[in-house]
């Protein structure tokens, strides 16, 4: 067969680079979208967006490869990153929701050497988690002053909550209280770093059969600080509460893994809260949005047209 | 003029499956230098992909500075392909095969293949089946004499739960009526795979199908021993020195094979001070390596 070397990804809208950006011992990797699309008086966008992949995922794959092509062409500038939860973070016990966030301040503070002012954070199911709660944390404008708006995709009201339901409705094995019991031994105080973490696999926690497709894997340690009743950092709504800048909610009508009624209280919890900027939007699309990236990428140009342009 | 270049790269591979891949090259004075040039395409690891920590992420900038370019490959074995059902062994050869197309159709015509560990099995079983004419040679590192040995010995040494054996039945049993057309597969975990405890970083995971092709008694594609005869082209095999992994005798037994098939020109170059990740010396590895793929320069 052949096949040819044109980058699929390529567009005369941005130029693509690899970045590894230092991190104490090691590097975040990501891949830098740079939008060549550039004002009437020929400044350069201030804005640009920070995408954290879901479940497994890495700047490879979904709405972090598909949508910053479709920002560029609309002016902004997008770096897709690899956090400690992508790929088999969560597999092999190093996937700690709460240890993303100095990689994100990382990111942001490599964003700023670059000039950027507006920072946007944007995230795909687990990463709706990361950078939810990143903003919840970092919402001192006076500390943080560029961290200027938040997007999720697929953002499950609660992840603790979302799976258990799931795993209920879907009859996995273990059950939710089955893994919940290990996991509380193998959490107890004191036992950090002491070897006593497994890795564990649920059958049957993403679909009715057996099939590898249907299965999730954790370490009891990883499940216990993503999907655990005290999960705390990865329930959204209690992130949310916190958050006053701009909030862009996008969800699938038809997504099997999160419900649409989560992004819808996740707004309202938002609007109770006092947020005077949130906007809430849903396609007809599934969990990956799929055949639809074009309609997710007009969405999100058009909410950043109106606050960050000109 | 041509410019230094990182470019990301996406293609299929003749089934469908999405290749992402790292072009890597410095800068020529003319176009026909680049082609002329031997380029190294570069295959992967277990868990591997083109950024991961050794030699996918420090050669190829390594070889640039000495005037060679890469083609870092991340193929279906990558990331969580073995976990997850869709990395079987003998189908890794179509991405191999299709990035090897896109390098001939740009215009390469000195091709390399570097296979890494994993990759190093995947690059033989690549070589014995009509290799496209302009790949010249291969570069061996960390190369396991046999996957299913390997992973059989691994898992006695640690008395792993699952047994090898043990897994060897269940598979049989998920995977009927056979493990080529079965629609059933599972994923599961071998606690004590990689060392003495239960803990997450000595397990390894596999789904049975993955497992079968790869790991198992009747993976023949991955017995390197038994089809290395069948690579004509030359061959260089670089491993590490203290190399706990893969053992000394295994690249030194494949070679025996390659001579007594008839291929005289294959090298083997232990690298001092390295483990199972030759680029643990960088400099005596590089060395190594520009001085073998010199023999492929006009």
């Amino acid at each position: 067969m052949k096949t040819s070397m044109k980058d699929v990804n390529s567009t005369k809208y941005m130029e693509q680079e690899l970045v590894s950006i230092p991190f104490g011992k090691s590097k975040i990797d990501g891949l830098y979208y740079n939008s060549t699309i550039h004002d009437e008086d020929n400044k350069k966008n201030e804005t640009v967006i920070i995408h954290v992949h879901g479940f497994l995922g890495n700047f490879l794959d979904g709405s972090q490869r598909f949508l910053p092509p479709i920002l560029a062409e609309g002016g902004y500038s997008s770096l897709a990153i690899n956090t400690r939860m992508a790929n088999f973070g969560l597999f092999f016990g190093y996937g700690i929701l709460n240890d993303t966030i100095p990689q994100i301040d990382r990111v942001v503070e490599y964003l700023e050497e670059l000039g950027y002012k507006n920072i946007i954070l944007s995230g795909y199911s687990l990463g709706t988690s990361i950078v939810l709660r990143y903003a919840a944390l970092r919402k001192d404008a006076k500390k943080f002053p560029h961290l200027k708006g938040v997007i999720t995709l697929a953002a499950p009201y609660s992840m603790p909550d979302s799976i258990r339901r799931r795993w209920n409705r879907l009859g996995s094995e273990p059950s939710y209280d089955e893994v919940l019991e290990e996991a509380k031994e193998i959490i107890k105080p004191g036992r950090e770093g002491t070897g006593h973490d497994r890795t564990i696999l649920i059958y049957k926690a993403r679909g009715d059969s057996y099939r590898p497709e249907h299965t999730e894997i954790y370490t009891y340690r990883t499940w216990w600080y993503l999907a655990g009743p005290e999960a705390h950092t990865a329930m959204g709504y209690k992130q949310m509460e916190e958050i006053k800048v701009p909030i862009l909610l996008i969800q699938g009508w038809y997504d099997e893994i999160v419900k649409p009624d989560e992004t819808h209280d996740l707004a309202q919890v938002a609007l109770d809260a006092g947020n005077k900027d949130v906007s809430a939007f849903y396609v007809n699309a599934g969990h990956k949005f799929e055949d639809k990236e074009e309609e997710l990428g007009d969405i999100i140009v058009r909410w950043l047209d109106r606050r960050f342009k000109g | 003029m041509v410019s230094r270049q990182r470019r990301l790269l996406s293609f299929q591979a003749e089934d469908g499956f999405l290749i992402n891949a790292l072009l890597v090259s410095g800068e020529f004075t003319r176009e026909k230098d680049l082609y002329d040039t031997p380029i190294v395409l570069l295959v992967h690891g277990v868990l591997g992909h083109f950024l991961a920590r050794g030699t996918p992420r420090l050669l190829p900038n390594a070889l640039e500075e000495n005037g060679i370019s890469s083609f870092l490959i991340n193929s279906r074995m990558a990331f969580t392909g073995q976990m997850f059902g869709g990395a079987i062994f003998d189908e890794s050869i179509m991405d191999v095969e299709a990035a090897v197309d896109v390098l001939v159709k740009e215009g390469f015509r000195k091709i390399i293949i570097l296979g890494w560990s994993l990759g190093a099995n995947i690059s033989v079983y690549y070589a014995v089946n009509n290799p496209h004419p302009s790949v010249k040679g291969l570069i061996l590192e960390g190369c396991s004499s046999s996957l299913p040995r390997s992973n059989k010995r691994r898992l006695e040494k640690w008395n792993s739960v699952p047994s090898y054996d043990h897994i060897y039945q269940i598979a049989k049993k998920v995977l009927r009526p056979d493990p080529v057309t079965t629609q059933n597969d599972r994923v599961f975990i071998i606690y004590r795979a990689m060392g003495p405890t239960f803990d997450p970083s000595d397990v390894e995971l596999y789904t049975y199908r993955t497992w079968w092709f790869m790991r198992g008694p009747e993976a023949y594609n991955a017995k390197t021993n038994e089809i290395i005869s069948g690579v004509k082209i030359p061959v260089l095999f670089i491993h590490g020195a203290e190399d706990y992994i893969v053992g000394h005798e295994e690249p030194e037994s494949l070679v025996e094979i390659l001579n007594t098939a008839g291929n005289q020109n294959v090298q083997l170059s232990f690298i001092p001070d390295a483990r199972h990740d030759c680029m643990e010396n960088p400099a005596a590895t590089v060395d190594t390596l520009i001085e073998w793929l010199s023999n492929f320069k006009d």
